[in-house]
């Protein structure tokens, strides 16, 4: 009897324990999924919070909401990204860098961590480092907009290549972007003035083109382009392109300026196609007296013998009136003196080239070639 | 069919010893999965509360008001209806375990859970392992007696329930039986390791399938960075040391005093300790509850040296004064959070001196808290497998452990009882140490034997024997032939040889083992090893009821080595004289 008690005893004890088991685990289920909700919510709460603060300036307030974030959900890498972001705003280079370093640890491909973490090199000066954290960032993995933040990324690794003068890079970073940016006429007028930047007119002056396939009025992309011819030395096509500019944007000084500075050099010209012999002649003429006018304006002229001698033979050619027959030959005479004086005034004189002496500069640069 | 049952039941074992040790197991595994879910409940019912009560950027009077009113309530509740629930709940299961037979009342378990959950969800700066460890030990110890077990059964689940409430608590399941051997059991080498280790691993299933798999920090992962940080983390170590120092010596003095004030005034003492965290609260919440989110924070490196070091002050006061006058919590999470802000301040000092050859302070402050933890809760070997455990970070063990054992050197050196010995002896029990047992271990066989100078051998006939032996003091005697010995013949054999005439038989005949040399078997009579401890020897003397054993080798169990007698061994402990002195008074 006292066995069977103690039986019934054992085995109301184990149902009990048995339903005491069942009744725990759907409340602890229950709280578990409160609590993970309200963390969650408390979460994203001090979230929203550090996006504000961080936007209204106040960095150091947005670290605390974000690490505050992090502590309750670390697994988030948007956190911790924008933690990243915010202390490289408020210039805790280091922090960020240790920050960033730990979400790529977890997960390599995170093209946002990738990018941050390009942008805390550069500030840092490790320029290497960028560069090989910004392609992560373009060929990584991105969870919205993907084209629009590769785009982001690689413009911003063209801009720091053309800052540090890396013209191979930059090129066949901008060659890609070109082929990204689509009908985007933003990012192809940004890729276009890259080119140039990047010493390459031809491809800037296509991009332009492309641009006013869509936009034929758009005078920034005339004014682009007409850069672009300008710097390949072919003046009237820069000087047909700025006028088109002008035409679309009448207010705009710098394409104004252009245009003048176009009209100049091809009315100094002497190579221009459809001159006669005369007006060749007469061109020369004057180049040689703007170069020996520039030249003696610098002070440079008493220095030395040779130079002495060079002003000379030039002020004797300058006398010398050249019959027809003889304009041909006076003509690649004055050229030389005039080339031989203009390097004279770049090597001799101290000061820069100024905005008036400009135009002789460059009919003299296409002249050499 | 009858024949699949018969083999079944041969496999699963029928006797008693097969049939103890599965429902052993398989009460283990029922008691983690029922503690593990209720300390699971204590933990999410808390954190949640806390977060009601005195939410992040909430009004500084909350942080004032809230833990004045919340220890005044919990105050009384603990005085009036639930005295037992006070305090740590680890110095209260070592007392259930050593002094109550294993006993904890089921209304324990319930005063204990809801108001050291209320406690700290009013932001009391106390721990929730302690009390997690003694909810558990209590569930333990309720089940088992229901169950009808007898009390040496009902003791030996009190640590498996132990070990599932603190795996449960910390995540931690190999720190938690680790803690239950070294500080609950104070023996490494305790009967119930398999049964702690059973339950805890079904607690951690249970945590992991409610909760997920996360750790309960996440860290950087720290490396050393140079050789020369060696020092700087045993510098750390002694500031650690130190820091625990204080804190115990603080909890322990405050105690004191708060005991000796009026019985009356026992159920508003608990209000002192509310009121110091909240006046603290105000300027400094992170001082308030558990502050996990803090160290956190302060693991991944979001900390400013000089706030770093004031909370490590604020804390210890604060965490001394809400244990001392008698809030219900523990001292695992203080000593954590202490830890990591002094080895956040060490490590800032360090960087800022030397940031080429220095990790940064967070590595500094996972260092930290297991330094504390070793000073305060002193043990060493939990300490550094917790660390590993709560942060999953294994690149910074080598620091840690070097750092440990600086801290719970200096430690030991300054405050030579144990926190919970200490708590336990101000409440008048005294909990027994490792002190005795390892005491006892240092004194080994070779230490006491004597040569074997009486040894009979297998063709010595019983009576030569007896002969022998009146003239000896011993009351047996080895038996040995050229390859060694072969037995042990008593005083009491020998005189029943000579009453049945056998006084010229040999003693070959006599000794079971000396019969036949290939049927020896050392296993037939009591022996020692020299490297044994003397408690050893007088448990097998006491079992074969002889006062001398011999002493054997280890390599070749028939090689005889010495002797060791009764009076050797008690002359070791220095009693021989003593008894010699009362023996001649009594003369």
């Amino acid at each position: 009897m006292a066995v069977s008690r103690s039986r019934r005893s054992i085995a109301e004890t184990f149902v009990l324990i048995l339903l005491a088991i069942a009744g725990l685990s759907a409340i602890d289920g229950f709280l578990a999924r409160r609590e993970r909700l309200e963390s969650y919510r408390e979460a994203a709460g001090l979230f929203a919070d550090g996006q504000r603060l961080e936007r209204a300036g106040n960095y150091s307030q947005a670290i605390d909401r974000f690490r505050g974030a992090l502590s309750i959900r670390g697994e988030q890498e948007d956190y911790a990204v924008a933690l990243a972001d915010a202390l490289l705003k408020a210039g805790r280079l280091q922090d960020a860098e240790s920050v960033l370093g730990e979400v790529l640890q977890r997960d390599s491909i995170n093209g946002e961590a990738n990018l941050m973490i390009a942008r805390v090199f550069v500030k840092q000066g490790k320029i290497t480092e960028a560069e090989s954290y910004y392609h992560h960032a373009i060929y990584d993995q991105w969870r919205e907009n993907a084209m629009r933040h590769r785009v982001q990324a690689r413009l911003e690794l063209i801009e720091l290549l053309a800052r540090y003068n890396k013209q191979k890079e930059l090129l066949s970073e901008l060659l890609a972007l070109e082929n990204e940016a689509g009908a985007d006429v933003d990012t192809l007028k940004r890729v276009a003035h890259l080119y140039i930047a990047a010493g390459s007119p031809g491809h800037a002056a296509e991009a332009f083109r492309e641009i006013l396939h869509s936009e034929a009025r758009n005078a920034d992309a005339y004014g682009g382009l007409g850069e672009a011819e300008f710097i390949s030395g072919d003046y009237e096509a820069a000087q047909r392109e700025f006028q088109s500019a002008v035409r679309f944007d009448p207010g705009n000084p710098q394409f104004q300026a252009r245009l003048e500075l176009c009209r100049q050099i091809l009315q100094l010209d002497p190579t221009r196609r459809g001159l006669s012999m005369h007006d060749r002649y007469g061109r020369s003429v004057e180049l040689l007296k703007l170069a020996l006018d520039n030249l003696r304006q610098c002070g440079a002229a008493a220095e030395s013998p040779d130079l002495k001698d060079l002003v000379g033979a030039a002020r004797e050619q300058l006398r010398r009136q050249a019959k027809p027959f003889q304009a041909s030959d006076a003509m690649e005479t004055n050229l030389g003196l005039t080339e031989k004086l203009w390097r004279a005034r770049t090597t001799e004189c101290k000061q820069a080239i100024t905005p008036a002496e400009q135009p002789l500069d460059l009919v003299l640069g296409r002249i050499s070639k | 069919m009858q024949r699949t049952k018969n083999w079944i039941i041969s496999f699963a074992g029928s006797g008693p010893l097969m049939r103890q040790s599965r429902n052993q197991l398989m009460l283990s595994v029922v008691l983690g999965a029922l503690v593990g879910l209720v300390v699971v409940a204590f933990l999410l019912v808390t954190g949640r509360m806390a977060a009601r009560m005195y939410p992040a950027g909430g009004a500084p009077w909350r942080r004032l008001v809230v833990p004045t009113l919340g220890s005044l309530i919990t105050g009384y509740l603990l005085y009036r209806y639930f005295p037992l629930a006070r305090g740590s709940g680890v110095p209260q299961t070592k007392f259930a375990l050593f002094v109550e037979d294993g006993v904890i009342k089921f209304r324990t378990v319930l005063g204990k859970f809801f108001l050291c959950s209320a406690s700290l969800a009013t932001g009391i700066a106390l721990g929730r392992e302690g009390p997690s460890v003694h909810i558990g030990a209590g569930l333990a110890s309720v089940i088992g007696r229901r169950l009808g077990l007898n009390k040496e059964q009902v003791q030996s689940l009190v640590p498996v329930g132990a070990a599932a409430a603190l795996t449960a608590a910390f995540n931690t399941p190999v720190a938690a039986v680790l803690f239950t051997l070294e500080e609950i059991m104070g023996d490494l080498h305790a009967p119930v390791l398999g049964s702690t280790v059973v339950s805890s691993a079904t607690a951690w299933i249970v945590l992991h399938l409610i909760l997920g798999d996360q750790p309960l920090f996440h860290v950087a992962g720290y490396k050393l960075v140079h050789p020369l940080e060696f020092g700087i983390y045993g510098i750390l170590g002694v500031v650690g040391g130190l820091g625990s120092v204080c804190f115990v010596k603080l909890l322990l003095g405050l105690r004191e005093r708060f005991m000796r004030l009026p019985e009356w005034t026992v159920w508003f003492q608990p209000v002192v300790g509310g009121l110091t965290v909240g006046l603290m609260g105000w300027f400094a919440p992170a001082v308030m509850g558990v502050g996990y989110n803090y160290v956190e924070r302060i693991l991944n490196g979001d900390l400013v040296l000089q706030a770093v070091a004031v909370l490590a002050v604020l804390k210890i006061v604060a965490s001394a004064v809400c244990y001392a006058s008698g809030n219900a919590g523990g001292i695992f999470s203080p000593s954590l959070f202490i830890g990591a802000m002094i080895g956040a301040s060490v490590g800032s000092v360090a960087h800022s001196l030397l940031p080429g050859y220095t990790a940064e302070p967070g590595a500094y402050a996972l260092v930290g808290m297991g330094t504390a933890f070793a000073g305060i809760v002193r043990t060493p070997l939990t300490s550094v497998i917790m660390i590993f455990e709560v942060t999953r970070d294994y690149t910074i063990i080598v620091p840690l452990m070097i750092s440990n054992l600086i801290a719970f050197f200096i430690s030991y050196w300054l405050q030579r009882e144990p926190i919970y010995e200490a708590l336990a002896r101000q409440e008048g029990v005294f909990l027994p140490t490792s002190e005795p047992r390892l005491q006892r271990a240092r004194i080994r066989v070779i230490q006491a034997m004597q040569p074997a100078t009486e040894v009979f051998t297998p063709q010595m006939q019983v009576a030569e024997a007896a002969d022998r032996a009146k003239h000896s003091g011993l009351n047996a005697w080895p038996v040995a032939d050229q390859a060694g010995i072969c037995g042990v013949v008593g005083k009491a054999e020998l005189q029943n040889a000579l009453t049945q005439g056998w006084a010229d038989r040999t003693l070959a005949e006599l000794v079971d083992g000396c019969i036949a040399p290939e049927r020896v078997s050392p296993a037939k009579f009591a022996y020692v090893h020299a490297d044994h401890p003397l408690a050893v020897a007088l448990e097998r003397m006491g079992t074969s009821g002889r006062n001398v054993l011999p002493v054997v080798s280890r390599a070749n169990r028939r090689r005889l080595v010495g002797l060791i007698t009764l009076d050797s061994i008690l002359k070791s402990y220095g009693l021989t004289k003593a008894l010699e002195i009362e023996d001649g008074t009594q003369k």
